[in-house]
C-alpha cells in the first residue's frame, strides 16, 4: 500500500476531488487501490464470493454517484469500508442467508496465542477452521469481526461508523469472540 | 511464528477471494449502462494559472507583496491590476419551494467565478435508493452554463463542489466575460441527485456584474522567490548528494485565521538515475516543538495541472500561533523503473484448469532491486502472479505479449508492506496456454527521504513562541482534564442521587449486559443480558437491546418483557416525558418507529430511507428531535408524531453530532467540531438553540454520547482513556452550574442513562 499517515490519505482526496470535477480516472485509482481489501471484507461477512464482489461493485458505483456528497476533507477508506460492510449486512438479509445463532462469543486473538504456527501449510489450515467458524455465525457478529480484526478499526471507530455506544460495540465483539471461541475450541479438541 | 488475527483473516478471506480480482471491467460496464456521458462533467483544470505562477516566479525578490496576484475568499486568485466586477447582489430563484441562490460572483480579466446554492430540495425528488444488483436509476449531475447576450454559452473549466442530500453548492470557474459583457444567465438544466421530471428542471437565472467597490476585500497575496534551500536529510534515496528540493514554497496568503501555502512538487533524480514523479502521497507539517501541525485544503484556489516534472499544491495552515518555523516534510516518492525486458518464463500444460497453480521461485534482478517469482496461478480467465520484492518495490504489471488483455494493457498489482507483490492479466476471449514468457513491466519503487522545506511568516523570526494555544472557555479541557484525573480521587460525590444504568460484565466476567448501581448506597447488581440500556424519566424502567428485539425490565417487579415486533436492529431508543412511549430507529429498515411501553401501538412515525436522520430525544408528548445534515451542518428539527412534519430548531456547524435530549426535554447536549481546530466540542442549550453554552473543548479527541441527570444539574461525558487510548472510554462527571469536572470511578462498565430517584421528583 501507499504511504498514508492515519486518517489522512492525500492520494483518496485527490481521487475523490477528479471523481467530483468528472474526471472517472479518479474512480479507477479507488477501485485498483481498494477492490481487494474490500471484497475480502465483505466476503468476511457473506462468506460468498461472487456475492461479496457484487457487493463491492456496488459501494462502488454508490460512491461514483453520491461522490458530490461525499466530503473530501475526511478519510475516504472509513466511508467506504463502512458501505461495503453495510452492503454486504443487506445483501445477506436479502438473500436471507442469516443463521440463527445469536449465542454469545469470544477472542479471536486468543484462538491465535494457542498454539505457535510453523508452517504456511497449518496457517491454511488454521485459516480453514475460522472460516468455517465464521460462517456459523450470524452476519452482523461477522461483521464486527471484520471491522475489527480485518480492517482494524477500533472500538471507538467502530461505535463512530455505528452511531452506537462504544458499550454496545464491545456487546456485540464480545458475542462474536464467544461463538467463535466456543467454535474454534471444539473443533481443535475433536479428534 | 503466530499470525495476528489480521493475518489469519485475511488468509481465511485469501482463500476465497484472489489477489488479483479486478472489478473494474464490469464496474466499467455498469457505468456505461448508465449513460455515463449525462452524469460526468468535463472540467479540465485551467492552464492559466500556470503562466500567473510562471511569471511570478520571475521577481526574484524573497518576499513580495501582491503586485501579482490578490486572494478574495470564496472566489480564489485574481489577477492584480485587471478591472473586477462582481454581480450586483446575491440572486435567488424559488421554484416549487426549492431556492437556488448565486451568492458570490466575480469577473476579471482571466475567469469568472461564480458560487452557486440549491436548497430545499424535497425527499421527494431525489433519485431513488437502489439496491445491490439493481441498476442505478437515472441521477442528476448538472451541468451548468453561463449564457452570454449574444447566445453563446460558456462551459465551467474548473471548480469544486458538494452537497448535502437536500442541497448542494458549487463554486464554479468559466472563461472570462467579454468587457462589455455584464448581464449573462446562470443556466442549470437539473438539481443534483434528483430523479428526471421530479423536480423542476432547466433553471435560468439572471446575473448583473457591476464593477467592484473600492472596498472589496482583496487578501495580498506574497511571493516567494526563490524557494528556500531544501533540508535534505540522511535517507537511503537520493539524500548523499546535494540534489534539488523536491518541494517549493510559492506563494503565501495571510488570513485572520491561517495562511494558505501554495508550491509545487518536483520530480528528481535519485542516485540510481531513477525521475521520481512528482504526486506525493503526504506531507507532515511540524512546528519548532515537532508538534503536528493541523491543515486544510482550500477549496477556492484553482490549481493548475499537473505533468510528469511538477504538481502543484495548496494547504491552509489552520491557527496563527504556532511556534515557527514550520517544517513541511514528504517522507517518500515514488519513482518508475524504465521499462525493461526482464521476463521469465512457465509452462502451463495442456489444459490447465483455473486454480491450478506453479511454483515458479525464480529471482529477477530490476535494476538495484531483486524480485522473486513466487508462483503463477490460473484464474477462469487469465493468471495471477505473487511476487517477493526487497521492500521498495511497491507495484509492478505483468504482461504476456502477443496476446491483448482486457482488463488493461499490461495487467497490474500493488504490494504489501513486507514485500509481498501480486500482479495478474485477464483475457475477455481465449487465455493463452503452453510455454509463456511474461513480461515484468511498470515497476514502482519507493524512494525514502525525507525531503523538508521550512516557512514562517515574514517577521516571525526572534519572536518568542507561543507556550501555548489558547482555547475557548469550557468546563472540560485537555489540562482541567488532566488536572481531574490528578487531583481529584475518583469517587461519586455523595450529594448525587439516583441511578446509574450502565453497561458491562458481570461478576465473574461470564455475561455481559446491564448493571445498575444506587448512587444513594453503591449497591451494583446485574440486571440482564442485552445492551444500550435507557431508563425512563420516572426511573422506574430501563428499555434496552436484547438478542431478539428490544425489551424493558421493570426494576419493581424485576420482570423483563420483551416488546412484540421489534427487531434486533432497533436502536437508538428514547422515551416519552411520561415514560408511556418509546421511540426509536429501526436501521433494517430505516424507519423510526414509536411503541407503547406496554408492548402495544407499534407504529412508523418516518420513513428514514430518504434522508438520514438521527433520532435524538422527545420535545414533548407530541414531537421528536431529531438531527438532519444540511449545508452548514447539522440541523436539529422537531418531528411532529402525528403528521410527520418537520421544524428547524437550529444548526450545528458540525458534519456530524451526537446529540442527547434532557429527560424533560427542556435542555439538549451535543458535540460540535471546533473551528479550526482538530478536537470536539461539547455545548448544552435549549432545544431552539438558545442560552448556548459550550461544556467541553477537547484538542484532537472524541467526545462520546453525553448522559443527563434526571435534573439537568449534571452531564456525563465519554471521553478517550489516556491509559488506553485506542478502544478505553473514561468517563467524566460534569457540574454545569460550578463546571465542577469529576472523573467518574470505574464502575465496570460505560453509562448510558441516568434515573432519577425512585419516589423522588
Amino acid at each position: 500500500m501507499r504511504a498514508t499517515m492515519p486518517g489522512v490519505t492525500l492520494d483518496d482526496d485527490e481521487a475523490v476531488r477528479r471523481m467530483k470535477s468528472g474526471d472517472i480516472g479518479g474512480l479507477e485509482i479507488l477501485v485498483r487501490r481498494y477492490q481487494v481489501r474490500a471484497v475480502r471484507a465483505a466476503f468476511l461477512v457473506t462468506q460468498d464470493e461472487p456475492l461479496a464482489e457484487d457487493v463491492v461493485q456496488d459501494a462502488f458505483l454508490r460512491l461514483h454517484q453520491r461522490i458530490h456528497h461525499v466530503d473530501d476533507r475526511r478519510p475516504l477508506e472509513p466511508y467506504l469500508m463502512r458501505s461495503v460492510i453495510n452492503g454486504a449486512l443487506n445483501a445477506m438479509r436479502r438473500e436471507r442467508k442469516s443463521t440463527s445463532l445469536d449465542a454469545d462469543s469470544g477472542p479471536l486473538e486468543r484462538r491465535l496465542q494457542t498454539a505457535s504456527v510453523e508452517t504456511e501449510v497449518e496457517i491454511a489450515e488454521q485459516a480453514r477452521e475460522v472460516l468455517d467458524a465464521l460462517s456459523q455465525l450470524p452476519p452482523r457478529q461477522r461483521a464486527v469481526i471484520a471491522q475489527r480484526y480485518y480492517l482494524g478499526w477500533s472500538e471507538q471507530e467502530m461505535a463512530q461508523a455505528l452511531e452506537a455506544p462504544p458499550g454496545t460495540i464491545k456487546w456485540l465483539l464480545h458475542a462474536a469472540r464467544l461463538r467463535l471461541r466456543e467454535l474454534l475450541g471444539s473443533e481443535r479438541s475433536a479428534p | 511464528m503466530n499470525p495476528t488475527a489480521r493475518e489469519l483473516l485475511d488468509a481465511a478471506a485469501r482463500t476465497q477471494v484472489a489477489d488479483d480480482i479486478d472489478l473494474l471491467p464490469r464496474i466499467s460496464a455498469r457505468l456505461e449502462r448508465r449513460t455515463l456521458a449525462q452524469t460526468v462533467r468535463a472540467r479540465p483544470a485551467t492552464a492559466i494559472l500556470a503562466g500567473l505562477l510562471a511569471l511570478a516566479l520571475l521577481s526574484g525578490v524573497a518576499y513580495a507583496v501582491g503586485h501579482s496576484l490578490g486572494y478574495i475568499p470564496g472566489i480564489g486568485l485574481v489577477e492584480p491590476g485587471s478591472e473586477l466586477r462582481v454581480l450586483a447582489e446575491p440572486v435567488v430563484v424559488e421554484r416549487d419551494g426549492i431556492t437556488l441562490t448565486v451568492t458570490q460572483g466575480l469577473a476579471s480579466a482571466d475567469k469568472t467565478v461564480l458560487s452557486f446554492r440549491v436548497e430545499n430540495i424535497p425527499e421527494s425528488a431525489l433519485a431513488r435508493d437502489y439496491a445491490e444488483g439493481e441498476t442505478p436509476p437515472p441521477t442528476c449531475t448538472p451541468s451548468e452554463r453561463l449564457r452570454l447576450p449574444d447566445g453563446t454559452t460558456l462551459s465551467p473549466t474548473g471548480g469544486q463542489g458538494g452537497g448535502w442530500q437536500l442541497g448542494f453548492e458549487f463554486r464554479d470557474t468559466f472563461d472570462p466575460l467579454p468587457a462589455d459583457v455584464n448581464q449573462v444567465t446562470l443556466l442549470v438544466p437539473c438539481l443534483l441527485g434528483t430523479a428526471p421530471g421530479l423536480a423542476p428542471e432547466n433553471w435560468e437565472v439572471p446575473l448583473a456584474f457591476v464593477p467592484a467597490p473600492p472596498d472589496l476585500t482583496v487578501v495580498p497575496v506574497i511571493e516567494i522567490t526563490p524557494s528556500p534551500p531544501p533540508t535534505v536529510e540522511s535517507g537511503a534515496g537520493p539524500a548523499a548528494t546535494p540534489a534539488p528540493s523536491p518541494i517549493s514554497i510559492e506563494r503565501t496568503i495571510d488570513l485572520e485565521d491561517g495562511t494558505i501555502l501554495i508550491g509545487s512538487f518536483h520530480s528528481i533524480k535519485t542516485s540510481d538515475g531513477l525521475a521520481t514523479s512528482p504526486y506525493v502521497w503526504y506531507v507532515r507539517i511540524t512546528d519548532a516543538d515537532g508538534n503536528d501541525v493541523p491543515y486544510e485544503y482550500p477549496s477556492d484556489i484553482d490549481l493548475p495541472a499537473g505533468d510528469e516534472h511538477t504538481s502543484s499544491w495548496a494547504y491552509k495552515i489552520m491557527g496563527k500561533d504556532h511556534a515557527w518555523p514550520l517544517t513541511l516534510t514528504v517522507e517518500s516518492m515514488d519513482a518508475t523503473l524504465p521499462d525493461t525486458q526482464v521476463s521469465f518464463e512457465f509452462d502451463t500444460g495442456p489444459s490447465p484448469q483455473a486454480g491450478q497453480e506453479w511454483v515458479i521461485n525464480q529471482d529477477l534482478n530490476l535494476g538495484n532491486h531483486v524480485l522473486r517469482v513466487l508462483t503463477a496461478t490460473r484464474n477462469p480467465d487469465g493468471y495471477g502472479f505473487s511476487f517477493q520484492g526487497d521492500g521498495a518495490i511497491t507495484g509492478l504489471g505483468v504482461e504476456i505479449r502477443g496476446f491483448s488483455p482486457y482488463v488493461a494493457p499490461a495487467g497490474g498489482g500493488g504490494g504489501g508492506g513486507d514485500g509481498s507483490l501480486s500482479a495478474g492479466v485477464a483475457y475477455s476471449g481465449s487465455v493463452p496456454e503452453g510455454q509463456l514468457t511474461v513480461f515484468i513491466n511498470s515497476v514502482t519503487i519507493n524512494v525514502p527521504g525525507p525531503w523538508s522545506i521550512q516557512w514562517e511568516p515574514k517577521g516571525a523570526a526572534g519572536q518568542p513562541a507561543p507556550t501555548s494555544t489558547p482555547g475557548p472557555a469550557a468546563c472540560v479541557t485537555d489540562e482541567t482534564w488532566a488536572q481531574a484525573r490528578a487531583s481529584v480521587p475518583a469517587s461519586v460525590p455523595p450529594d448525587l442521587s439516583g441511578r446509574l444504568v450502565f453497561f458491562g460484565p458481570n461478576a465473574d466476567g461470564t455475561k455481559y449486559g446491564i448493571i445498575t448501581y444506587e448512587l444513594a448506597d453503591g449497591t451494583r447488581e446485574f440486571v440482564t443480558e442485552g445492551s444500550w440500556p435507557i431508563v425512563s424519566p420516572d426511573g422506574m424502567k430501563v428499555v434496552f437491546m436484547g438478542n431478539d428485539g428490544l425489551a424493558i425490565y421493570d426494576f419493581a417487579s424485576g420482570q423483563t418483557l420483551n416488546l412484540p415486533g421489534t427487531d434486533p436492529t432497533d436502536y437508538r431508543m428514547v422515551w416519552s416525558p411520561d415514560s408511556g412511549q418509546i421511540a426509536f430507529i429501526r436501521s433494517s429498515t430505516d424507519r423510526v418507529m414509536t411503541i407503547n411501553s406496554d408492548g402495544t401501538g407499534q407504529r412508523q412515525v418516518r420513513d428514514n430511507s430518504a434522508v438520514y436522520h438521527a433520532l435524538v430525544g422527545w420535545a414533548d408528548s407530541d414531537h421528536l428531535v431529531i438531527t438532519e445534515p444540511g449545508p452548514e451542518g447539522v440541523i436539529i428539527k422537531s418531528l411532529g408524531l402525528w403528521d410527520g412534519s418537520t421544524s428547524d430548531l437550529f444548526t450545528m456547524s458540525s458534519n456530524k453530532a451526537d446529540t442527547v435530549v434532557s429527560q424533560d426535554g427542556q435542555w439538549i447536549a451535543f458535540t460540535s467540531s471546533l473551528g479550526g481546530m482538530l478536537g470536539n466540542g461539547l455545548y448544552v442549550s435549549h432545544p431552539d438553540g438558545s442560552q448556548r453554552t459550550m461544556v467541553a473543548a477537547l484538542s484532537g479527541r472524541a467526545l462520546y454520547f453525553p448522559v443527563w441527570s434526571p435534573d439537568n444539574r449534571w452531564l456525563i461525558l465519554g471521553l478517550p482513556d489516556p491509559d488506553d487510548p485506542v478502544d478505553g472510554i473514561a468517563q467524566a462527571l460534569v457540574e454545569l452550574s460550578s463546571c465542577r469536572v469529576i472523573p467518574l470511578p470505574d464502575l465496570g462498565g460505560e453509562v448510558y442513562s441516568w434515573g432519577r430517584e425512585q419516589g423522588g421528583p
